[in-house]
């Protein structure tokens, strides 16, 4: 490996399926962040490519492209670490090969198809060709069917390289979520006309993927990070992650109750999910002990700085964006008032970003480092202004956007429900107060400056480490440094 | 070193919380899966709890009022008055909700509306879309709906947003589909959501052949009919909240089917005076509003007749009772303290008034409501 140089071709298998993987969820994020903007510019200006580009197509494009490139950042995650976590090289690489390139066409087609054709007639011709309707799962039948057999590809993968070499607590935990992840997918391809029947298995796939199984799936991710970054120790680190999952699905799968306020389910789900989500948050200051201790116990000591901190990133905008602003309107007398409103599009973006994105972004610079021959990535890096500009630029974009819209929420919640009575009027009375249109502005403020975070980003991620001569300090190295705690044992061989 | 010295406590060993891990993932997946069998039989259309309506409530008029068991709004169910009105069949009802849904999920509109809150937020909420008070009273509703179906950008109301919805090119079967689906959307028991929603004007909640809301009315604690034959004849007059509180307020119920049936019209035209007060649009759009601005008084009856409902005795029948809708200065009279007439045939006459929530606005403040034929004659002229 010549160190500054891109070594592509010396990566493994997996290792070089997750850099094509990273490299589609990049171009996704960006197609996200563009398609945001024009969604949000719409808000001040309707007339916007008023016919052409209308708002739900925008808004259709910019969280669907969210879903998949995180996706696509989990995989390519996945992909990393299943190797070493295994111990052998992967099973199955020309499937995985083949899975990547089919799943690419499939995204790439239903995007166009999304732009271009947009919708069509109520038959259900269109749900299997253009176009479900249904938020976040818009993917038409198709496009369903061919993830679902691209998962299973995928979990043939990971599980056959399980199989063949050794198993851990991690591995353990990451392969019976994919299973979950996989298999709720289901719970959201079929169509039925009853409209509380298809909201309740729709929030199965959205609720469940999303405040359950992606949350247990970055727990993995995490765990295995800490051990690289840090060097943490995998007793630790595993055990954590078993709390952390007694936790996450603890809470989080009857948590999906809160979903089943207004939706024509039974009055229960009022107490059950009102309970079980304000429980939501434990795990994820959970996580950020964890985290935290690991970074100190180790004196943020790490061979990648970049990836420390967007780890130390993804454990506070998890707690914050996930936990602190999603409890606050998770009960049901608060939610009565702030369900459908700004409120959730403000938890949205900082639980996406600090939850998702963060973890996704960290592993890339985990995965640049190797792919620049193991390059030096910690203090004095040249350059080091980029990933450091790039990060203040995109948290302070986001954790903009969101306190803009939090004060569009609150006034939503006021003038169009409280005061109003939720009638259109109200609605468009709440839309027309001025301190609901200052946040708009606000809004699309500070998603230039996210996106300017992005673009810097992006630009880090092709230059950063190159034309640096100076060697990774290798993990191992880190470990032994690491002092072994009073009366704890050394490193426990395998975790299982 | 031994090695109980290095071995972590039981509660903080890695064994200990694999346990509990697996264990607290079984057991709340169980009861998720338990409490799930149990919510689908509940949510069932049509079924016993009544949560989701089945299809064919959109041969009755649908109401939103507070339920004093519950605390908190529900839907109510009222007599018939089918959409468009075509009485249909469960499975006809159901294949035209069931288009109307496809056509919602193929143009993709919950990418900009939310539907039982969820969705995008740029548009407005389309749970009680059926029962907006911006489509002016029950009689143009559903012209008002469909002509701003087909043409959504010529006869958008933006309220000051400037944010218009783009054709979706809907054909008329689409359009009728659309809104049979936000009828029947409109009955789900939403357990109070959206808060506070106040729905347009309409005629009487009190299903005929009653049952359920009877039955409600009944814990409530308010009295009913003794007898078939007695609940029938009553039906129409106590039925709706409004009507308990004019109970309460000393003021006599009863009244008689033809009554009843005679002063049908007459609701349709007073809330919306009132509305307009309030500052809202009532039409549709720019041409719609002046399209149908006077169709609202003559349109509504035909409508009704199409409805299949009773209409009023007879063409100088519905002239004399115009005057009495004109609404604004009738209500200033009864503000102004006018002592009406009371009585039997005044009770008759004026049984419609009471259904909907603006009425009971009107109650509530104290205005007399009771009046006789003669009295109408007389207020009249009063009020010109």
């Amino acid at each position: 490996m010549k160190i500054g140089k891109i070594n592509y071709s010396e990566l493994s298998t997996a290792q070089q399926l997750s850099v094509k993987y990273f490299t589609v969820a990049m171009v996704l994020f960006l197609v996200q962040l563009v398609f945001g903007l024009l969604a949000a510019w719409q808000f001040l200006a309707p007339d916007f490519l008023f016919g052409v580009l209308d708002f739900n197509v925008n808004r259709m494009v910019h969280i669907n492209a969210m879903v998949v490139w995180m996706l696509y950042g989990f995989i390519g995650a996945i992909f990393w670490l299943v190797e070493d976590e295994a111990g052998v090289p992967l099973v199955g690489a020309w499937l995985a090969n083949l899975a990547f390139y089919v799943l690419t066409v499939a995204v790439a087609i239903v995007v166009v198809v999304y732009l271009v054709v947009q919708s069509g007639p109520g038959e259900a011709s269109t749900l299997w060709l253009i176009n479900e309707g249904r938020e976040y799962i818009e993917a038409p039948r198709w496009a369903d069917i061919g993830i679902v057999v691209c998962m299973l590809a995928f979990f043939y993968n990971v599980a056959g390289t399980f199989v063949a070499g050794r198993w851990s607590g991690i591995s353990g935990v990451l392969v019976l979520d994919l299973v979950a992840l996989a298999g709720l997918y289901l719970a959201g391809m079929f169509y039925t006309t009853n409209l509380p029947m298809d909201q309740y298995w729709w929030w199965w796939v959205i609720h469940l993927w999303v405040e359950a199984t992606w949350e247990v799936l970055v727990g993995c991710i995490m765990a295995w990070g800490l051990i690289q970054t840090l060097g943490a120790r995998r007793r630790i680190v595993t055990t954590w992650l078993y709390i952390e999952v007694a936790l996450m699905f603890g809470s989080g799968i009857l948590g999906l109750g809160h979903h089943y306020f207004w939706i024509g389910t039974p009055e229960y789900w009022l107490g059950i999910g009102g309970f079980f989500s304000a429980l939501e948050p434990v795990p994820l200051v959970a996580m950020v002990v964890h985290a935290v201790y690991d970074a100190g116990r180790h004196s943020f000591r790490s061979s990648n700085h970049p990836a420390l901190a967007w780890l130390i990133a993804h454990a506070f905008g998890n707690f914050i964006g996930a936990g602190v602003f999603g409890f606050m309107q998770t009960l049901p007398q608060i939610n009565l008032y702030t369900h459908g409103t700004q409120w959730a599009s403000s938890h949205g973006h900082l639980a996406f970003f600090g939850a998702y994105t963060t973890i996704i972004v960290a592993f890339i610079y985990l995965t640049i480092q190797r792919l620049r021959g193991d390059v030096w990535m910690s203090g004095d890096l040249s350059g080091g202004w980029r990933w450091k500009w790039s990060l203040a630029l995109l948290h302070v974009g986001m954790v903009g956007m969101t306190m803009a819209l939090l004060i569009a929420g609150y006034e939503q919640s006021f003038v169009e429900r409280a005061m109003g009575g939720s009638t259109w009027q109200a609605y468009f009375d709440g839309q027309t107060q001025h301190w609901f249109v200052q946040a708009m502005w606000w809004r699309m403020a500070f998603g230039v400056i996210m996106t300017a975070g992005l673009v810097l980003l992006l630009v880090d991620f092709v230059q950063i480490g190159a034309g640096e001569s100076r060697p990774i300090r290798v993990v191992a190295a880190a470990r032994e440094e690491a002092d072994v705690p009073d009366g704890a044992l050394p490193e426990a061989a395998g975790g299982s | 070193m031994t090695e109980s010295d290095i071995r972590p406590e039981w509660w903080a060993s890695e064994t200990f919380w694999r346990k509990c891990a697996i264990f607290v993932t079984g057991f709340m997946a169980l009861v998720l899966v338990l409490l799930t069998f149990h919510t689908l039989t509940v949510i069932k259309a049509g079924g016993e709890s009544g949560r989701v309506p089945p299809y064919s409530v959109i041969n009755h008029r649908i109401g939103f009022a507070m339920n004093d068991e519950a605390g908190h709004m529900k839907p109510v169910i009222g007599p018939l008055a089918p959409l468009f009105g075509e009485e249909l069949t469960e499975a006809e009802a159901m294949a035209l909700v069931d288009h109307g849904k496809l056509t919602v999920q193929a143009r993709n509109c919950m990418n900009c509306h939310t539907i039982l809150g969820n969705g995008a937020y740029y548009a407005p909420d389309l749970t009680k879309a059926w029962l907006d008070p911006g489509w002016g009273n029950e009689d143009a509703r559903e012209l008002l709906m469909t002509m701003f179906l087909e043409d959504p950008p010529t006869n958008a109301r933006t309220f000051g947003t400037g944010r218009r919805m783009p054709n979706q090119d809907l054909t008329d079967a689409e359009v009728r589909a659309v809104i049979a689906y936000l009828k029947w959307m409109s009955a789900i028991d939403t357990n109070g959501f959206p808060a506070g929603f106040k729905p347009l004007p309409q005629g009487s909640l009190q299903p005929v052949e009653s049952s359920e809301p009877q039955a409600r009315r009944d814990r409530a604690g308010r009295p009913t009919a003794v007898g078939r034959g007695a609940v029938e004849s009553l039906q129409p007059v106590e039925s709706s909240e409004p009507q308990a509180r004019r109970d309460r307020a000393g003021r006599p119920t009863a009244a008689g089917r033809g009554a009843v049936e005679s002063l049908q019209p007459v609701e349709s035209s007073e809330p919306q005076a009132r509305r307009d007060r309030a500052g809202r649009p009532t039409a549709a759009g720019r041409g719609a509003v002046e399209s149908l601005q006077p169709v609202e008084s003559s349109e509504p009856q035909a409508r009704r007749d199409r409805a299949g409902r009773p209409t009023a005795a007879g063409r100088g029948a519905v002239e004399s009772l115009q005057p009495v809708e004109s609404s604004e200065p009738q209500a200033r009279r009864d503000r102004a303290g006018h002592p009406t007439a009371a009585g039997r045939g005044a009770v008759e006459s004026l049984q419609p008034v009471e259904p909907n929530e603006p009425q009971a606005r009107r109650d509530r403040a104290g205005r007399p409501t009771a009046a006789g034929r003669g009295a109408i004659k007389s207020l009249t002229g009063d009020a010109t």
